[in-house]
């Protein structure tokens, strides 16, 4: 499955996409829930928390998408016209959910946490 | 692992000239593949019949579901009218919603996916025929059950997404809200039974040859789009269930005041009805993806492009859900992630809409009829998309939230992206289902009548509802400014049925009377047109290999190839029904898989299962369990016919230079079709963990008990038995692997007894816990997880119950290896949830405040 080559490669990168939506909604409910009167604006530190988590996934996506291209690369000429169509399409499909991790966790700059 | 040693059949040959004798052929493969007349059409499992049943039930329910829009629309037309009293009013937009997007819009689009797609692929049918026709019965008796509150007066009235806590026991008391439950659960049977159908035969049935990347476009979409139903109808499914606790037993999922929160139904809905818009969008984009290049007159542009549009879509319409409630006291930030995610959701579908240009900007477009609906899509659905990106700005939501507006936004998305491409798949279709044309004239002016209509009560809609009338009223006064555009609306609406008539009665008539198709009247690329029209029910004389997307432009006598029998798999003389079985990737051959003929199981498990619906609604329930067990006794005497069972494949030889069997390898469709499964039980259980979360994070009300209840002994043991029988019968398979099966009868009922002893653990659990589910949330909760564990671990016991005996009786061995694995999937599966359960009831209460 880590082959680059690999069918599961195409649903890899928006998958992650998917934990990390997911766990950035929770944090946000919970934190806003339970956890402390919130203070500081976009500076609070749920929306500090946010961020960093947001530019890990975001980063973690551009190596995913690098590193599928990098490995694929050796055995290029080896592979059949379908094992290419993988990994072309699973590099585009990475940089997609990086560019959507991007985009959603954009307003954590622009709005305080708990309004 | 076969034996191949002895060639079953003559019938291959090499040579130019044709093979075989092309009737004495057709007569063999009817005698193996054809569908019996009278009352044991009911026994049909072909996937071409199942496929037209869907779609003409889908058309049946489509009509009733219009008549109740023509209904609200004759009432709104003029201000002050109520000869529609509210109550039936009500009745009546719950459900037209409920019936034309449960009974309608995703059944008759499996039905065309259904019918379409092994043809399409080059397969002979389905990989799981008994699975389609299962599915099939369960739709059209849930829909027969939902009617029927219909006719007795008391249907569904809370609107179709069926809000708590108006749709719970104290607000709406009655069978009105439990045959909404019911009814559309065992639809949703239906639903998921079709997705995992498709995914599996799309992955594993598609003709040598066929790579990923050669796949017809319309195979990704509906490959989304069915993963999409395995992962989107949980949620719901769940929910339903829990409602239907709530109402029947006093489970309180949902009641503020015992723990419960009315949000979490929200959540669960919507976690559904969003990635549903895109599963109904997705399929219908599929139909205009194959149209659009058939008259262009070229391949499509952007193919690449494409698939990562449509996988995009199907992962990010899941992060959507939220923007349907906009308005019920959620953060900013979070709404503006879900915002902006709505927005983003439009970008992969702009890609197709780019693509779809191109495709027509560089092609040699001819405008036959089916071209006139693609364009009339494209024209609707770029509209419905646009006002979808102004819903998704979170003020502009808040101050047309539950007007017109948003009903006429809807009505843009569904008519436009789902409706329009579909009657433009029919008409493309059409030739194909009844071997005659439609009339040019009458399409034209279906097509000028329907899309003039449409917007007269569409587009002026937006008005009504931006001039702030709001949806789901019975009527309106007089001064309000709403008089002249919902006029134009109803006048507008008529327009439109009037036009859906004439094409209606164009496609009925001309397709029993109409001029003769000759073959591929289209001059279409893809294989479905290399079949006899209307197909015979074995699709293909002999399986093509392909080596590009174009099979029909790259190999023009295709057709004729096909039916001389010049390719592959022409065996018949054994009497199996059989299709290539391939690799996902490569579509390499792989083995020869054996499939299912007609039978009665599938009727008579969906009628045991509708038993059990009415004993639920009725409050019967010794008739609704009495019914379940019958179901039970059925599909397990169903899975009985199965591998080496003289009712399925005794005899394993195949012939000289195929491959085996797929009930003699360790590989094949019902590897997939459980692991697909247990993806869609797995959401379930995602969504029933999401609920317990929620709740105890978020619930205004959530109690909890002084001292914890749970005898977390006898669960702990629990939690540890069953992974141990997993690790068992993973022993038992690697022994079977290495060719040594001298001890797995024995092996088997060791597991079963395991089995047993994990399921007593379990209910003594249970018992010592003195839950009191009535009394709070909490407890209710946990309820539903024990019961959740002990149904896995009551099935893993039967179904290795089942395996001794097999394997007692000679069906499982080293020379049938197959279903022992197909059973440690659930094993293992239940063992992980088992676990799970027992961190998330157990563990997680000590770290958070737990008792």
């Amino acid at each position: 499955m880590s082959s680059p080559y690999h069918p599961m490669q195409l649903v890899f990168g928006l998958a992650i996409w998917a934990v990390w939506f997911v766990m950035i909604y929770a944090g946000l409910s919970i934190a806003c829930e339970h956890l402390v009167e919130m203070e500081g604006g976009t500076l609070s530190w749920v929306n500090l928390v946010l961020m960093a988590f947001t530019m890990l996934t975001c980063g973690l996506l551009l190596f995913l998408a690098h590193r599928t291209w990098r490995d694929a690369r050796p055995s290029w000429r080896d592979q059949s016209s379908a094992g290419r169509f993988i990994v072309r399409t699973a590099v585009m499909l990475n940089l997609v959910a990086a560019l959507v991790t991007l985009a959603v966790g954009l307003p954590v700059v622009m709005l305080p946490p708990c309004l | 692992m076969t034996d191949h040693e002895a060639p079953l059949s003559q019938e291959r040959e090499h040579g130019g000239k044709p093979l075989l004798d092309a009737a004495e052929q057709h007569n063999k493969l009817v005698r193996v593949w054809g569908n019996p007349g009278g009352l044991r059409v009911l026994t049909v499992v072909n996937h071409t019949a199942i496929g037209r049943y869907f779609m003409i039930t889908g058309a049946v329910f489509f009509i009733i579901g219009g008549l109740m829009a023509m209904l609200m629309r004759t009432q709104l037309a003029l201000p002050g009218q109520d000869w529609i009293p509210p109550h039936i009013y009500n009745q009546l937009f719950t459900m037209h919603g409920t019936v034309m997007m449960f009974l309608f819009a995703v059944p008759i689009l499996e039905g065309v996916a259904l019918y379409v797609i092994p043809k399409m692929i080059g397969a002979r049918d389905l990989a799981f025929p008994r699975l389609s026709a299962l599915g099939y019965y369960c739709y059209l008796f849930g829909g027969i059950i939902l009617m029927t509150s219909v006719v007795l007066g008391i249907a569904p009235d809370t609107g179709w997404f069926m809000y708590t806590p108006l749709s719970d026991a104290v607000y709406t008391p009655g069978l009105s809200a439990d045959f909404w439950l019911i009814g559309i659960t065992f639809i949703e049977i239906s639903a998921v039974a079709a997705g995992i159908e498709l995914v599996v035969s799309i992955m594993r049935t598609r003709t040598e040859g066929m790579t990923l990347q050669t796949m017809p476009l319309f195979a990704w979409y509906i490959l989304a789009m069915s993963l999409m139903i395995v992962f989107g109808f949980p949620p719901l499914i769940l929910a339903s269930i829990l409602l239907e606790l709530e109402r029947a037993a006093g489970l309180p999922f949902y009641d503020v005041l015992r723990g419960g929160d009315p949000i979490l139904w929200q959540h669960l809905f919507w976690l559904f009805g969003h990635p549903e818009v895109y599963i109904i969008f997705l399929p219908a984009a599929g139909i205009i993806s194959t149209i659009l290049p058939v008259f262009a007159r070229r391949p499509m542009v952007g193919y690449r492009w494409v698939v990562v549009s449509v996988i995009s879509t199907a992962f990010i319409s899941f992060g959507l859900w939220v923007h349907h409630m906009f308005t019920v006291g959620i953060p900013q930030l979070a709404q503006a992630f879900f915002s902006v995610a709505s927005m983003m959701v439009a970008v992969p579908t702009g890609i197709q809409i780019f693509a779809w240009l191109a495709t027509l900007w560089t092609g040699r477009p001819v405008f036959e009829v089916p071209m006139l609906w693609t364009i009339g899509f494209l024209v609707i659905f770029v509209i419905g998309g646009l006002t979808g990106v102004m819903l998704a700005l979170v003020p502009f939501n808040w101050q047309v939230h539950d007007t017109h507006f948003v009903v006429a936004h809807m009505h843009y998305v569904l008519v436009g992206g789902m409706f329009f491409p579909l009657v433009a798949g029919l008409y493309y279709w059409w030739p194909h289902l009844t071997g005659r044309m439609p009339s040019k004239v009458l399409a034209h002016w279906g097509f000028w009548l329907t899309f003039v209509g449409f917007n007269l009560t569409f587009l002026v809609m937006h008005l009504t509802g931006l001039l702030g009338m709001p949806r789901r009223v019975y009527t309106y006064d007089a001064g309000m400014g709403w008089n002249w555009p919902n006029l134009v609306s109803s006048i507008g609406g008529f327009v439109m049925a009037a036009g859906i008539a004439v094409v209606i009665l164009d496609l009925v008539l001309h397709g029993l009377a109409g001029r003769r198709a000759r073959i591929n009247p289209w001059q279409a690329d893809t294989l479905e047109w290399a079949t006899a029209t209307p197909p015979a029910p074995y699709n293909f004389v002999s399986l093509p290999k392909v080596s590009g997307r174009h099979p029909l432009w790259e190999q023009p006598d295709l057709p004729e190839t096909i039916a001389e029998g010049r390719h592959g798999l022409t065996s018949i003389n054994h009497g199996r029904r059989e299709t290539w079985g391939t690799d996902p990737v490569s579509g390499r051959i792989r083995e020869i898989i054996h499939l299912p003929g007609n039978s009665w199981w599938p009727f008579f498990s969906a009628l045991a299962l509708a038993f059990m619906c009415i004993g639920l609604l009725a409050k019967v329930y010794v008739i609704a369990l009495a019914a379940a067990l019958v179901a039970l006794g059925l599909l397990l005497r169903w899975a009985w016919e199965n591998g080496t069972h003289p009712a399925a494949a005794p005899d394993g030889r195949t012939a000289a230079g195929e491959p085996p069997l797929h009930s003699r390898t360790f590989d094949g469709p019902g590897l997939w079709g459980m692991g697909v499964t247990l993806l869609a039980n797995g959401s379930l259980y995602m969504s029933l963990l999401f609920g317990w979360f929620y709740l105890w994070t978020v619930a205004p009300q959530w109690q909890l008990p002084e001292h914890s209840h749970l005898h977390w002994p006898l669960l702990l043991a629990a939690s540890l038995l069953m992974p141990l029988g997993w690790l068992w019968l993973r022993r038992l398979i690697a022994r079977l692997r290495a060719g040594d099966d001298a001890r797995l009868q024995q092996g088997l009922w060791w597991l079963a007894l395991l089995g047993c002893g994990q399921c007593l653990l379990l209910i003594a659990g249970w018992w010592r816990s003195a839950l009191v589910p009535g009394d709070t949330a909490h407890d209710a909760v946990i309820t539903v997880f024990l019961m959740y564990t002990l149904l896995h671990c009551a099935l893993a016991t039967v179904m290795a119950l089942m395996q001794a005996w097999r394997a007692r009786r000679g069906y499982v061995s080293r020379l049938a290896p197959y279903e022992p694995l197909l059973v440690e999937y659930w094993w293992g599966y239940s063992a992980v949830t088992t676990m799970v359960s027992f961190a998330a009831l157990v563990l997680w209460p000590l770290g958070w405040g737990g008792a």
